[in-house]
């Protein structure tokens, strides 16, 4: 198939194969993502199946049956991936918002959804075009899993030893993952538990309740990848697990009685994670205007890019700025509508609104940017939970308008992180980031349509045409559950708004200190459990102790591909146990 | 100073922590507890943990502000790696930059088959000689500023991509599309020297 784009060297980029081959992959994982979400709770990226299965269609069938020279190019199937992971976006931010205004049984009005859903995944898009120069030119941060699929894509010519580091680290995470799965080994080592006599209470207690490490390999492999860069993220968990824990409990503010799952239960619901997802938002700000002189220095070049391609007649390596004023005006105007017509003709609400929702996605995708590029999680469903509050607070509680613009923040978030991902996998393999950035903007608006569509039908897939899932059913819709759960506390007054300010003054301060987003790291520290943190940091602490004594090539030689195996052979055979589940009936166990 | 900077840091960050995630004892948690209003609730958590919060907050800006007055004599000085963000100076940066630009210019400027040598001098460029270079990021921030650095490092990794999209195209044998990518790549190499 001849190249829309093509060089005029004839190096397949921008096909036609590969954009098909992306929509089709992307269309049936954001149906098949949402049911797994909704069923599980948890939806998966869908960068490594992409890849790997556009190495098969698009190299093999091409190249092997179609007899297309050059079929299935190592840039070619990052644009197939691209498009796949940017469609099926869209499943995770409409599973953990939309289904919660079902659950409440509030009214609603599908287009305005499906209109909400589709700005969030544009502005997504648009947000990072900055901001792919700050992170990943300038601050130089690292997306393990954008790695890990660069690794994939590279592999056909990395040479026989890289590929087999690559698949013994893709056999080792498949075996632990399938073990922990199949409860031969469990998922979580809570090593502190092993030390406890009693169920654990008081100051000592809390400490050895809250020290476990899960045996999650990709996130072992995370922290391989990202090294000493890595490191605050981890000692922010050491922070939050030993010290400001046993603090708190020591001063008498858990609750009295409390021990075991209780007592963590509410040091981490009602404190430390509160306080986290306040310190990620005084981080992320106060990380803007640190960073004020870099993000100056990422627009003169993005505009000096674009006025160089002008006078020499090329098309440049970037979009031009003005793609982001334009995006951000459309964006506003989406919102705007959106408010207008949720709010009932209510104009100053409909202002409001939209610049608090232009303002927060914006910050909310620097901050998801961040935190995956330092440490491949992405606190989405607490920065949804903020949007939903501000708008609940902004609209005097019109749960279907916060509801519906919490479905823009969600989408365009997870957009922001999947989208730097993608651009740093392209970034490692020589792909240019304006047709990256170009396709995606094509296919925006088919992940959130589908994945509104796929969540309307299943409800509607109950019996008298409603309640097809939800709690007592065979999909339980756990994520808009705790949604839900959190909307009818906002609604009754118990928003912990005294935590989300004290926490961002720590961020804010945090920032100051000499090293580059401390803030955001240390946030997303506290609003995770140790368990995760702790097995990155092992990562990070293991890639340091391997550099410094086999040095920096060996890194590159065998502890990359070996760190991406990990996460890819975890990520797929998960994908394959649920999809094994779900089909035999199993399901639902997580 | 920097010691000092960092432990007085670690001292507020940790009473800062501490005191924010105060809850009164008296307070009941939970969705069915009793209403409150912002207001109300940040009032409530003043009374117990408002003053240590803003003494922790305190020892946090004087540590920061000490840890980054101490870091840049002391690195001009010693030309030592630094405490927290590390790296060593960027004097010998454009001397490396150097070197990338003369293996770059060793290889044949067009390429009609694949060439092995070739491929292993980028595979070393993309493996070991960039990532050193880029070790150097912090001082080179400190020495450039922060605006400089960003203008400097968007040519660099337009290079990066260049020698990247040369490589993949080796693998891919689309040999046509090795020497414009090395061709870029040496230009914004020599734009980010400039500017170096």
């Amino acid at each position: 198939m001849s190249t829309s784009t093509a060089t005029p060297s004839g190096y397949r980029e921008v096909t036609a194969s590969a954009v098909i081959l992306g929509v089709i992959q992307g269309a049936v994982m954001t149906a098949a993502f949402v049911y797994i979400g909704l069923k599980l709770g948890f939806t998966l990226p869908g960068s490594t199946v992409a890849a790997i299965m556009g190495f098969a269609l698009l190299r093999g069938v091409g190249r092997g049956v179609f007899k297309i020279p050059g079929a299935g190019s190592i840039v070619e199937n990052n644009i197939n991936q691209t498009i796949a992971s940017g469609i099926n976006t869209a499943s995770s931010g409409v599973v953990f918002t939309f289904p919660a205004l079902l659950l409440l049984g509030q009214d609603y009005n599908v287009w305005t959804i499906i209109l909400s859903a589709i700005a969030g995944s544009f502005m997504g898009i648009v947000v990072i075009i900055p901001l792919r120069k700050q992170l990943i030119e300038i601050e130089r941060l690292r997306f393990p899993s954008g790695i890990a699929v660069a690794t994939i894509l590279r592999s056909p010519g990395a040479g026989a030893k890289k590929a087999t580091y690559l698949f013994a680290g893709f056999a080792f995470a498949l075996t632990l993952t399938l073990l922990t799965n199949f409860h031969v080994l469990p998922e979580t080592l809570e090593i502190g538990k092993w030390f406890l006599d009693g169920p654990g209470e008081g100051a000592g207690g809390i400490v050895l309740l809250g020290t476990s490490l899960s045996l999650s390999m990709a996130n072992v492999g995370a922290g391989l990848l990202s090294g000493r860069g890595g490191l605050p993220f981890a000692l922010g968990g050491a922070l939050a697990w030993w010290i400001i824990a046993p603090f708190v409990v020591s001063q008498g503010w858990s609750p009295p009685g409390a021990t075991g799952g209780d007592l963590w239960g509410a040091v981490y619901g009602t404190m430390l994670r509160p306080v986290g997802i306040g310190v990620l938002i005084g981080g992320a700000l106060a990380g803007v205007a640190m960073s004020f002189p870099a993000m100056k220095g990422a627009f003169k070049s993005l505009s000096a890019a674009a006025k160089l391609a002008k006078q020499g007649g090329v098309a440049s390596d970037e979009l031009p700025p003005k793609v982001l004023v334009f995006g951000l005006i459309g964006s506003f105007i989406a919102l705007f509508a959106v408010a207008l017509l949720g709010s009932e003709g209510a104009v100053g609400m409909a202002i409001s609104v939209a610049i608090a929702g232009t303002v927060w996605l914006g910050l909310a995708g620097l901050i998801v940017a961040q935190a995956t590029g330092a440490t491949d999680i992405s606190p989405l469903s607490g920065l949804a939970l903020i949007a939903v509050t501000i708008m609940l607070a902004l609209t005097s509680g019109n749960v279907p308008l916060a509801v519906t613009i919490g479905v823009a923040v969600c989408i365009a978030t997870g957009q922001c992180a999947d989208m730097m991902t993608d651009l740093k996998t392209g970034h490692l393999i020589g792909s240019i980031p304006r047709k990256q950035q170009i396709v995606q903007f094509w296919v925006a608006w088919i992940g959130p349509s589908i994945a509104v569509g796929t969540v309307l039908l299943i409800w509607q897939g109950g019996p008298d045409g409603a309640n097809g899932f939800g709690p007592g059913t065979s999909l339980p819709a756990p994520q808009a559950g705790a949604l839900q759960g959190m909307i009818e506390g906002v609604l009754s007054g118990n928003a912990p708004v005294d935590k989300y300010l004290a926490g961002a003054g720590i961020g804010g301060a945090l920032s100051l200190f000499p090293v580059g987003g401390l803030g955001v790291l240390i946030g997303l520290a506290m609003y995770l459990p140790f368990e995760i943190t702790l097995g990155y940091g092992i990562g990070c602490l293991l890639s340091m102790f391997v550099e410094k004594v086999k040095g920096k090539r060996f890194i590159g030689d065998v502890l990359v591909p070996l760190a991406a195996g990990l996460i890819v052979g975890e990520a797929l055979t998960s994908l394959g146990i649920t999809l094994f589940r779900l089909m035999t009936g199993t399901g639902g166990g997580h | 100073m920097k010691i000092i900077g960092f432990v007085l840091f670690l001292l507020g960050v940790t009473l800062a922590g501490g005191y924010a995630a105060a809850i009164p004892q008296n307070v009941e948690r939970g969705e069915d507890a009793p209403a409150q209003t912002a207001s109300q609730r940040i009032s409530a958590w003043w009374d117990i943990g408002g003053p240590p919060f803003l003494g922790g907050m305190a020892l946090m800006i004087v540590g920061a502000v000490l840890a980054r007055s101490a870091r840049k004599p002391a690195d001009e000085a010693t030309g030592e790696e630094g405490p927290y963000r590390g790296g060593p100076p960027s004097s010998d940066a454009s001397e490396m930059l150097k070197q990338i630009s003369d293996d770059l210019d060793a290889l044949p400027s067009a390429f009609t088959d694949k060439d092995e040598t070739a491929q292993a001098v980028l595979d070393g460029l993309l493996e070991e000689g960039i990532p050193q270079f880029l070790d150097r990021r912090e001082a080179m921030i400190e020495n450039m500023g922060l605006e400089k650095f960003a203008e400097m490092i968007g040519q660099f990794a337009m290079m990066e991509r260049g020698i990247a999209r040369a490589w993949s195209a080796m693998t891919d044998e689309c040999y046509a599309e090795v020497g414009p990518s090395l061709d870029r790549a040496k230009s914004a190499l020599a734009s980010a020297r400039d500017v170096l």
